[in-house]
């Protein structure tokens, strides 16, 4: 009874914040073929695509839930899902590989062509050089694991992916070994490992629990497939081949993926 | 990047290097059939002869060799063994730049020969690469670089024979040969709009045997601008005999000013044409365009014909176009129209003004042409308005597209769905036409217009220019028969529309009901002091308002009651105002803990309330 007159009181309290809390989902931002980066609204199956671009010619995107990276010629910018901007970076670096996870200093930047990793600190980008002499391939993912380690994932020449540890104080390589069953170009989000199998998506959970599901009937080609983070659960997957995009939804046991509409209507003439 | 690094590196190469490295690859000649085994690609190589302006491939499968990964920049042909300026007489094609290559590795790509002149040609193939020995590192800010190596692998030599096939036209100075793919396009001279400019070309045979004659046409560059240019080739013979020739006809006939370009194409090769129409008389300064149901066409082509579409035969049905002729000009000129004429089979005038019709500068008159076939089949004819010359064409069916109807992946519609349309005919269509498929939501919610999710998703619109091709018995948007579309979170009604020329509009409507709210997701936070609760997703009726929370502590027992709370009001603003996103929500709500700890509390389930029923979900506290 006493516990019960509690939680009386505390619904009055969360009655006076309920109508403010009250709003449309947003379920994340996604950047399109032609660079426009839009916000998307909705539930599962349930997608609509915000008519106005939080920018239009973005070479990269990752977000989550409360803000995300993008990169816009040599720019890169740390902005909140409305589109303003919190600070920017000048990079030069025609395509950097963006992540950010959903905690805040998360956020980070590997820039090929001067082997650097970028990081935001909670109050500035801070560079760090790294040594990637040994990586022999493309860096696909990165992800600031800590505050002292960062992990890349490398496409090598024969498709394998190579999970490579990198110390943030030395930027020296820690550790080196090889993702088990994941080809090519290599993403990772809540917990999954994600990559292109033929025309499917494939996912491995860190227990060796395997998801594949079909994309197209018709094959597409090797690395055919984008991947960027659209928010916390969610990942936008993006043909370059057929122009389609989907949007997935990663929970702790499932993929699950619904096609994600194109931002402009169609003008029939 | 690791290329150019690598070239950098060439610069200070010692000649002797060309010499003295050595070669981790091993080259075979590949057959991509698999019919031929490989076989190892000598270091003097005979190539196919080869016409001039013809090409030979030879597929090179290469292999590391050796015991170290290599790193492989590209494969060049060059003019000596120490050079690496491209020889001309060659390309590479297929080389895969920048390439890392393990032991046992290998690649694919393919030598071209392309000969520019007659003759005996010669071509060194040179490598690119560096090799992972000695603890070096392909790139990097530390340690020490790979040295870059360029080693030359193979002597090519091929002999090129005479073009087999030259293409000319005559000039005052005499023939003048083409090249294919020029920057360079051929010329044609400045023409009155209403007279024509023809050049006669020669396709000519210069080998000893007969050959079969290439396609010849001008390709449709823009469908939006006509074609300037005509092609006639009823004189060329499907074969040319050896040393013999072919003649044809381009003719420029433009009927605006400005420059029209354009492509000749033979075969696999390309000859860029341009021609500009200028006014020579004031007749030729009338500017024409025409209205059909798609808007209004500005640059009607004498060359190309005006289409009036597709119309049933003998119905009494005609397709009508609207013609504008103006007068431009802002001088104190008038144009003197003496004429407007029509010729051919159905096509007939309307509206026409006196003649002659004087139009002064800035008016323009109208008048229209019917088509009105009698008969099935394709028909055309000719308008002139003065001395300005179109043609016209059209197509009569003998019968529109019917038995129509529509199919939905996943059984009965309902909100919250991503679902496959399928537009069916009940027999092979007789005929290939263009349509539309158009989809309109009504919802049965009182004072909600529309639900933006409900959309085709290919375009997030709710219209489409859908295709059917002869006997296909469905139509197809961007060649995919199944068209995506989501349902929304609205209960009401989809109504797909599909229209084609000529035949009925064919409607189906699909009812999505009335349904209980949807959790679609909830996630329960424990933040000392609060308890924080996340559910999204939908109501279809928007009616929804009660809820309830029942708290349980983390042995499952539960605490007190259910609390109530009725959220009408705020789901009521959500919903009704400036909203067209449906019924979706999210809602969070608080609840501060002041008489004990957040960590005592193990999990919630939230019910939801609407005018249907009601729905429950539950997620334990984090």
């Amino acid at each position: 009874m006493k516990r019960s007159a509690f939680f009386r009181w505390a619904l009055l309290a969360a009655s006076a914040l309920l109508r403010g809390q009250l709003s449309i989902p947003q379920l994340g931002v996604a950047r399109y073929a032609d660079g426009s980066v839009h916000l998307i609204r909705g539930v599962a199956a349930n997608l609509i695509v915000d008519s106005r671009a939080i920018a239009t010619s973005a070479d990269g995107v990752s977000f989550a839930d409360s803000a995300g990276l993008l990169s816009a010629r040599g720019v890169i910018r740390l902005i909140r899902t409305d589109g303003s901007v919190l600070v920017e970076y000048q990079s030069t670096e025609p395509l950097p590989v963006l992540n950010i996870d959903p905690f805040a200093q998360s956020a980070a930047a590997w820039l090929p062509s001067k082997h650097l990793l970028l990081r935001w600190n909670g109050r500035q980008f801070v560079e760090t050089p790294i040594d990637d002499s040994s990586f022999s391939g493309r860096v696909t993912f990165v992800s600031v694991v800590s505050s002292k380690a960062a992990q890349f994932y490398v496409a090598r020449a024969d498709s394998s992916v190579a999970r490579i540890a990198v110390s943030l104080p030395s930027g020296n390589v820690i550790s080196v070994d090889t993702a088990p069953g994941a080809r090519g170009r290599a993403f990772m989000q809540q917990g999954w490992i994600l990559w292109q199998d033929g025309a499917s998506l494939a996912g491995e959970r860190p227990n060796g629990f395997r998801q594949t599901v079909a994309l197209s009937q018709q094959p597409l080609p090797p690395a055919d497939l984008a991947m960027e983070r659209m928010s916390d659960h969610w990942l936008h997957v993006s043909s370059r081949s057929t122009g389609t995009d989907w949007a997935v939804y990663l929970s702790a046991t499932q993929l699950n993926v619904f096609l994600l509409p194109t931002p402009v209507a169609e003008v029939v003439r | 990047m690791k290329r150019a690094r690598l070239a950098l590196f060439l610069l200070v190469l010692p000649p002797a290097l060309y010499s003295q490295t050595t070669n981790p690859f091993t080259l075979y000649v590949h057959d991509t059939t698999g019919v031929r085994p490989d076989t190892p690609l000598a270091t003097i190589y005979q190539l196919a002869s080869t016409a001039v302006g013809n090409s030979s491939p030879t597929v090179i499968k290469m292999i590391n060799t050796s015991s170290y990964t290599v790193y492989f920049g590209t494969a060049l042909i060059s003019t000596s063994a120490t050079s690496t300026a491209a020889n001309p007489n060659f390309s590479v094609t297929g080389v895969f730049e920048d390439e890392t290559l393990g032991p046992g590795a290998s690649v694919l790509y393919t030598l071209n020969f392309t000969p520019t002149s007659t003759g005996v040609v010669t071509g060194y193939l040179n490598l690119l690469f560096q090799v992972q020995q000695n603890g070096c590192v392909f790139s990097g800010s530390t340690g020490t670089i790979c040295p870059a190596n360029v080693l030359s692998v193979s002597t090519l030599n091929g002999t090129a024979t005479a073009p087999q096939l030259t293409l000319s036209y005559q000039t005052a100075a005499g023939p003048v040969v083409l090249t294919p793919s020029s920057s360079s396009p051929l010329n044609f001279p400045n023409t009155s709009l209403s007279s024509t400019s023809p050049i006669t070309f020669t396709l000519t045979n210069a080998t000893t045997i007969a050959t079969t004659t290439p396609s010849i046409s001008l390709p449709v560059i823009n469908t939006n601008e006509p074609s300037a240019f005509e092609l006639n080739t009823s004189g060329v013979p499907a074969t040319i005999a050896a040393g013999q020739a072919a003649n044809f006809t381009v003719t420029f006939v433009p009927s605006q000013t400005g420059l029209a370009s354009g492509e000749l194409q033979i075969g696999s090769n390309t000859y860029p044409i341009q021609g500009a129409g200028i006014i020579v008389a004031t007749i030729d300064s009338l500017q024409i365009s025409y209205t059909n149901s798609t808007g209004t066409r500005t640059l009607p082509q004498a060359a190309t014909p005006i289409s009036f579409g597709q119309v049933l035969p003998g119905s009494g049905a005609s397709a009508v176009l609207t013609f504008s002729v103006l007068n431009p000009t802002t001088s104190a000129n008038s144009v003197t129209l003496p004429s407007i004429t029509v010729s051919g089979t159905g096509f007939s005038l309307g509206g026409l003004p006196s003649f002659p019709a004087v139009i002064p500068p800035g008016n323009s008159l109208t008048f229209t042409v019917a088509f009105t076939p009698v008969s099935a089949g394709s028909f055309s004819g000719s308008l002139a308005i003065g001395s300005l010359p179109f043609s016209l064409n059209g197509v009569s069916l003998a019968s529109g597209v019917q038995g129509l109807s529509l199919t939905t992946s996943g059984g009965p519609l309902s909100s919250q769905q991503q679902l496959n349309l399928t537009v069916n005919l009940a027999a092979p269509s007789p005929v290939a036409a263009l349509g539309t498929l158009t989809m309109t939501f009504a919802p049965s919610v009182a004072n909600v217009s529309d639900d933006a999710a409900v959309l085709f998703i290919a375009t997030s619109g709710r219209q489409l220019n859908i295709s059917l091709a002869a006997g296909a018995q469905n139509a197809t948007y961007n060649n995919q028969s199944s068209i995506a579309f989501q349902t929304g979170t609205t209960a009401g009604a989809i109504t797909f529309s599909v229209a084609f020329p000529n035949s009925a509009t064919y409607t189906q409507t699909f009812t999505i009901p009335a349904a209980v709210p949807k959790i679609t997701s909830t996630q329960a936070l424990a933040e000392s002091p609060n308890l924080l609760v996340t559910i999204s997703g939908y109501d279809n009726t928007y009616s929804a308002g009660q809820l309830s929370f029942t708290f349980y502590d983390t042995t499952g027992k539960i605490i007190g009651s259910a609390i109530p709370y009725n959220a009408t009001a705020a789901f009521q603003q959500l919903f009704f105002t400036n909203n067209q996103d449906g019924g979706m929500f999210s809602l969070q709500a608080s609840f501060p803990v002041t008489g004990g700890s957040v960590s005592s509390v193990g999990s919630v389930t939230v019910t939801m309330a609407n005018s249907v029923g009601q729905s429950t979900s539950s997620a334990s506290f984090q």
